[in-house]
Parts: C-alpha cells; structure tokens; sequence
C-alpha cells in the first residue's frame, strides 16, 4: 500500500509538473497593495496622522516596501503591523474594527516587495481616501468631544500620578454611550523617535469616571455610569454593545482622578481628547456590568535576561458572563497574554495575543462571537514575559523587576469588561449563537454550553444524580 | 553519537526552560535572592542617590549572607551599606547610597550568591528608573496605594535610636534600646492614635533587645499600641527580637508582634535612619500578613485579636 501510495503521489507531481503553467498575476501597488494599505494602515499612515510616514501614494511607500514586508510578517509578535496582535490560530477570531491581514495578504505584500514592488497600472489605483487632518476618529463623527487641561512634562522625571481635575460635560438629559474613544495630543513631531518605555506618549494611562457633583460617583453604575475603561498608551476604541450602553449623565463631568505620567527625554505638552457617540435618545441598556477582575500585582516576579516567563492568575464567574472586550495589560517585559475558560473539563483558550507595550490594545468581540460564559467558569489569565535582547521594551534586562504602578515596575492584568446575564438572556444570547451553527460538529470557542439543552424549569423536590455537568 | 548527545542536551535545555518558565509556585526554600534596583533621585546639591531592595523568592528561607565576594556592591565596596540578612519575599526601597554629581554612565553593582547562584543589580542613572517621595510611597502601598500629588511633597518619617552607635552588652543580658520615629507633617495621617507619647508626632517606645548567642546591638521599634500608659514595653516571649541580632551595627524592626512581620533594616548611618521606606515595608508586610496579639478575655480564656 505505502508503495501504490508513493508512485501514486510520484505520478501525481508528475502530472503537476507537465501541466502548463498559467502565470500568476503580478501583484501591483495600484491593483492590489493600495487597497490593503487604505483599510489597515492609512488611519495613521497618512501626512497629518499619527505615525511617523505617509502611506498614501506609490512615492510615499516605495521607500518602505522592505520594512512592511517585515512588520506585516510579524503577524501577532511585537513591532508588527498593523498593531494588532491576535494570534490567528487560537480562539475567536471575530472583533470589532480588526485591521489585521489575512494571511493571504501578508503573502501577497511578500510577493509584491520580492519581485521588486512594482507600480502597476495608474488606472487600476482606487480612489484616494479622504483625511480630515488630524481630527478623524476612529468610532466615526463624535456627538460629543471632551478636553483635558494641558500639562507639560520635563524631558527627564519621576513618574507622576495625579488627579487631572473635572471637564464638565456640559449635558443637559442622561445620554447612553454606545462608542468612547481617548487619544493624546501632544507636541511630539510625527518624525521625531523617543527612546523610553511608551515612547511617543506622555500620558502612560488616564483613569477616569464620571460623576454628578453632590451624589456619589458610583450611582447609576449598574446601567454603565461611573467608571470608564481606562486609557492608555496608544490604546484603541472602546464600542460597547447594544445591550450595554454606559450612561453619561445629565449634568456630569469627567473626573479625570488617575494618571499617570512617563517623561518621555523630550519636554512635552499635551492634553488628552474624550470622544462620545451616544445612542439614540430614550435607550436604555439590559445589561449589567460584571464586576470581574483579573489578573495578580503582588506575586509579579520578573527575571533578567529570561524568555518564557509565565504569570497566572484565576477568577471564578458568579454569573453568567459575556465578554465585551479582552485587554492585556503588562508592562515593558510582557510580550503575550491568553485568555481561557474552564467549565469543568471543557477548556477553552479564548485568545493569545502579542502584547507591546508601545501599543497597549483592547481587543472588542463581534457581538455574535464574544464568549458567553456560565456561572461558575474559572477564567485563566496567562501572561508571558521576556527579558533577553529579543524586546527591546525593558528599559534594563539586566534587572530584576516585580510588580508596580511605574513603567520600570510591571502589571499583569485583563483590563478588558463584561456584563452580567440573567438566566433567560444568557439562554436568549445562546440561542442566537446556535442558530449561526451549521450543525452539532460546528463549535462556538467561548460558548462552551451553547449545545447543552437550556435549563429545565427547576424541581425543588428531586435531585437529577448523573446529569453531565452544565446541563443543569 | 555526536549528535545523539546533541539532542540529549537539547532536550535537557528544553526541559529546564520550561521548568523554569514555571517557576511560579509558593516555594518554601530552596529559591535565590534577587537583588533591586530600585531608581534614583537628584539631592539638592546636585548628587544622586541610588536606591535598592530585594526580592528573596522564598516564602520561608532567610539568608545570612555576610560581606565579601557573596554580597557585595562594588566599585567602593564590597561594603556599601547593604543588608547581609535577607527575609522572605520583597523588600523594596530598602538602602540608599549617594553617588557623585559626574556618576553620569557609571554603574554600581550589586552582587547577591544564594544556593550557588549569583545574581546582580544595575544601578545607573537611566531616565525611566528616576523616582521621588511619591513614588516610593505609592509603589509600596503607602497611604493605601493612593496616588494623591499632596505624597510627592510629604516628609519622610525619620527614626532615631537614642544613646551611642556602639555600646557593650554581656551576652544573654537584656539592654535597653529607646527609638523615637516622628512624621512632622503627619501625612498621611497617622491611622492609629497612640497614647503613649504624641508630641508634635513623634511616637517612642523602649524595648529590651537580647543578644542571645550573636554578637552585637539590635533595636526594635515596636508602632503598634499595646498597653495604654506604658512607655516601656517589653518584648513579647514570641516576639524572637534576637533573630536580628546578627544584623551588623545597629538594625531597626518594626512591628514584631509576630517574628514574621518584621522587617529587619540596616542603618547606613550609627543610629538614624533617613527615609520613608523602612517603616513602609514594615508596615506592608504586617498588613498583608496580619499580626494576631494573643489576650487573655475576663474568664482567663485565650483569644485572638487581630490588630
């Protein structure tokens, strides 16, 4: 059989190796490698934008053709492009605003560098995109921009954490946010490189909530109010779900209660930016946010000169859970963090991602493939740290280094949030996933009970001995 | 054969990655000391001073760690101020010393051996490791982690072991160390309100240190209230004072109700200590490890408090 099976595959390449050969096409800048720079790599690429070189025209990218050839290589690992880092064969891969390549197009922009990274013809160049300075943000036409005062950090300093005072937001009616986003605008010129950890950035995280002066400032947190998702260097968007809107109140302000600064060995000034979009008037959320935390600051204990250091930490679900958002945060040793779920004997590896800390990401589940968890889940975060020459990001590897608020000190922690489900949403929610399955072979990573029958109208009087756990 | 022993010794190296790569468990022993780097900070006449901890990796062991090749920080030393006994887990911000205003690119290095391993800390003047009050005290936990700007501009509490740096003791013979701590501006407010002597802030006790077998002079300052009225308190038969004896010159201990939240420090200078991170690591240990004061209730049965 092995023999039949060898000449078979012999004769097979045989056949292959006759058949004439069709000339793939040539990969061209205007046909083909515009379009990818325009859906990933424009936003920033462009004259006003925030990275350091345009990318629009076959002049602006000739001269970087070898180096997207490697960013784009590097996939998930640190200094890839576009930063973001979800490792493709792991998990869900379904998010929101994903600017990742497929892995056909990392191939072609191989191909395209390799034969020389021709122009192609003009005629087949899609229209240009248009850039509205630097004001263009990525959650779309803002309904409502906040500014923070300026501050002015020295070249060289401490780290400094401080309460950054209130911005009014000057509304009149409860508004329900269904996108925020927070970037930093700073005097750094969009040529100049910086050599510390965050580099480009002076506000190193913001964290921040609203607050109605004279009530507390937790009230309405139930219905998303209170807190937000913290801000922090060259983080993305934050799109809340429809069911999951965070209210800003009539009458409130930002309390911009936590920063912290990073000098960067460039004297800079800069503000931070908060843009809302609302939901219509009259929404209301459904759902409740999960007070799940995760992640260790005491046992951080991080090696010189070592690659595979491990963190773990646990929590245990106590309701139903969805997650919204999966945001690694470590500082500048950490190079990856995973995600999992256990429910029993199921385990589940929700993500692996890259982590840089040059680009601190929140990674936002498509609302149809966010992981839908049961009550009693223990979720698993796994941090990996390096500190050989291979990152660049420790400021001395020499160093031992534990755990701490500085950007020398380390975290290890999922910033990312999720909201609490009641019986009948988490059935409701579950069922919507199964109907996007084609059969009972097809799995839903994250919804490890998305095939358990729902829950039986409860018998007070009985007990069910032998049911398969999860089908409770 | 070559290259069978090859794959053997890859496999090997594979293995111990790995297992190293894991080397997260709660491990009583058998675990080194990593010496820290902490940062530095400007002094108003232009010169740096560097600051350093450690992190022994064990929940149980200490060190003894005399100077000499083993410990030592060098150029100037090996002696140059460090701590030559080592307690479980992390000390951070734990000694201070002063380099010149041209340290510039220089380096101090800080060289620990533990269990045949030798491990380092770099001390230099990079930019991302300078720090100042509110960074020590927020990075030990200091007004409960709060990040308020009023703690870049708080005064360290200072500590003072009243009497000569060196004194004579007969071996097994108690002698009494008196040690005054003061916060003048009292921020963060102090959490508990002592009775014994509270002027201006300043907190004092006395307590009996014995030698037991080592040799030489150890102090400890007791900032827990125990019995009101009483300015001299004597140590607790469980409060294993002469477990700091060995310490060289003059070691300070705070909060030693239970001999494992104490925390044991070395004075750069005979009798005071400059600087807010002694107390502090005292105080964060006891916090996280609790510290039981064993009474008697009114029918003689034993009880527990937590303080």
């Amino acid at each position: 059989l092995s023999l039949f099976l060898a000449a078979s595959a012999t004769a097979g390449v045989g056949l292959i190796a006759q058949a004439p050969a069709t000339p793939a096409p040539e990969v061209t800048f205007t046909r083909d490698i515009a379009r990818i720079l325009q859906r990933s790599c424009q936003e920033c690429h462009h004259a006003d934008g925030v990275a350091p070189m345009s990318l629009i025209t076959y002049e602006d990218v000739r001269p970087w053709a070898k180096s997207i050839k490697a960013r784009t290589a590097l996939r998930s690992q640190r200094g890839a492009m576009p930063p973001f880092f979800v490792e493709k064969n792991i998990g869900i891969q379904k998010f929101k605003h994903d600017p990742s390549l497929s892995d056909d197009e990392v191939a072609m922009v191989a191909k395209w560098v390799d034969n020389g990274a021709p122009r192609g013809n003009p005629a087949d160049m899609p229209k240009a995109l248009e850039f509205e300075g630097t004001d263009k943000w990525t959650i779309g036409e803002p309904d409502l921009i906040l500014r923070s005062k300026d501050v002015t950090v020295p070249a060289i300093g401490p780290d400094r954490w401080g309460d950054f005072g209130l911005i009014p937001t000057g509304l009149n009616e409860d508004r329900y946010v269904s996108a925020v986003e927070v970037r930093e605008v700073n005097d750094i010129p969009h040529d100049k490189s910086v050599a510390t950890v965050g580099g480009r950035y002076v506000f190193h995280h913001m964290t921040y909530e609203s607050i109605v002066e004279g009530e507390r400032a937790s009230s309405g947190a139930n219905e998303g109010g209170g807190s937000w998702p913290i801000h922090e260097v060259g983080r993305n968007a934050d799109i809340f779900p429809p069911e999951a809107g965070r209210l800003l109140a009539a009458h409130s302000s930002l309390s911009l209660n936590a920063g912290h600064l990073h000098s960067n060995g460039r004297e800079t000034r800069g503000h931070l930016e908060f843009a809302f979009k609302f939901f219509p008037l009259g929404y209301k959320p459904i759902y409740k946010r999960s007070g799940v935390r995760l992640g260790d600051g005491i046992n951080i204990d991080v090696r010189p000169n070592e690659s595979g250091q491990e963190l773990h930490a646990y929590a245990v679900l106590q309701e139903h859970t969805k997650y919204i958002t999966f945001e690694p945060h470590l500082h500048a040793p950490g190079v990856r963090m995973c995600l999992e779920a256990i429910w029993g004997h199921n385990i589940q590896t929700l993500n692996c991602v890259g982590y840089d800390h040059n680009w601190v990401k929140q990674y936002v589940y498509e609302d149809d493939a966010a992981p839908l968890l049961p009550k009693g889940t223990i979720v698993h975060l796994i941090g990996f740290l390096d500190t050989t020459a291979a990152n660049k990001n420790p400021v001395d590897p020499r160093n031992w280094a534990g755990g701490g608020r500085r950007s020398v000190a380390n975290m290890f922690i999922d910033l990312g949030y999720s909201v609490s489900l009641t019986e009948d949403q988490f059935q409701a929610e579950m069922a919507k996933r199964r109907k996007n399955m084609k059969s009972r072979n097809d799995y839903d990573i994250g919804c490890p009970l998305c095939w358990a029958p729902p829950t039986a109208t409860p018998t007070p009087t009985t007990a069910s001995p032998g049911r398969p756990q999860g089908q409770q | 054969m070559m290259r069978r022993l090859w794959c053997a010794a890859g496999a090997a190296f594979l293995m111990f990655t790995a297992a190293n790569a894991q080397m997260r468990f709660t491990y009583s022993s058998g675990q080194v000391v990593s010496p820290a780097y902490e940062g530095w900070r400007t002094e108003e006449d232009g010169s740096q001073t560097l600051v350093f901890g450690y992190m022994n990796q064990n929940w149980a062991e200490e060190f003894d760690i005399p100077i000499g090749p083993d410990n030592s920080i060098e150029p100037g030393g090996p002696d140059r101020g460090q701590p030559t006994h080592f307690y479980p887990r992390r000390s951070p911000f734990l000694f201070t010393i002063k380099v010149p205003k041209d340290f510039g690119d220089k380096e101090l290095i800080w060289t620990v051996k533990t269990h045949g391993k030798i491990e380092k800390a770099y001390a230099s003047l990079k930019n991302d490791y300078m720090i100042d009050n509110q960074v020590i005290s927020t990075e030990v936990g200091g007004d409960f982690g709060s990040l308020r700007d009023e703690l870049r501009t708080n005064i360290p509490p200072t500590l003072k072991v009243e009497g000569d740096n060196k004194r004579m003791a007969k071996v097994g013979a108690p002698m009494a160390l008196t040690a005054i701590a003061k916060d003048p501006d009292n921020i963060p407010a102090r959490r508990v309100a002592t009775d014994i002597d509270d002027r201006d802030g300043v907190v004092s006790r006395t307590v009996i240190a014995r030698a037991g077998q080592r040799t030489g002079p150890a102090a400890v300052v007791d900032r827990l209230p125990r019995q009101s009225g009483r300015r001299h308190v004597q140590p607790g038969a469980d409060e294993g004072v002469d477990r700091h004896a060995r310490l060289r010159q003059l070691a300070v201990v705070a909060a030693v109700l239970h001999p494992r939240a104490a925390a044991g420090q070395q004075v750069d200078h005979g009798g005071d200590v400059q600087g807010s991170g002694h107390l502090r690591a005292a105080r964060r240990r006891q916090r996280r490890r609790g510290v039981h004061l064993r009474q008697r209730d009114s029918h003689g049965n034993a009880i527990a408090r937590r303080l």
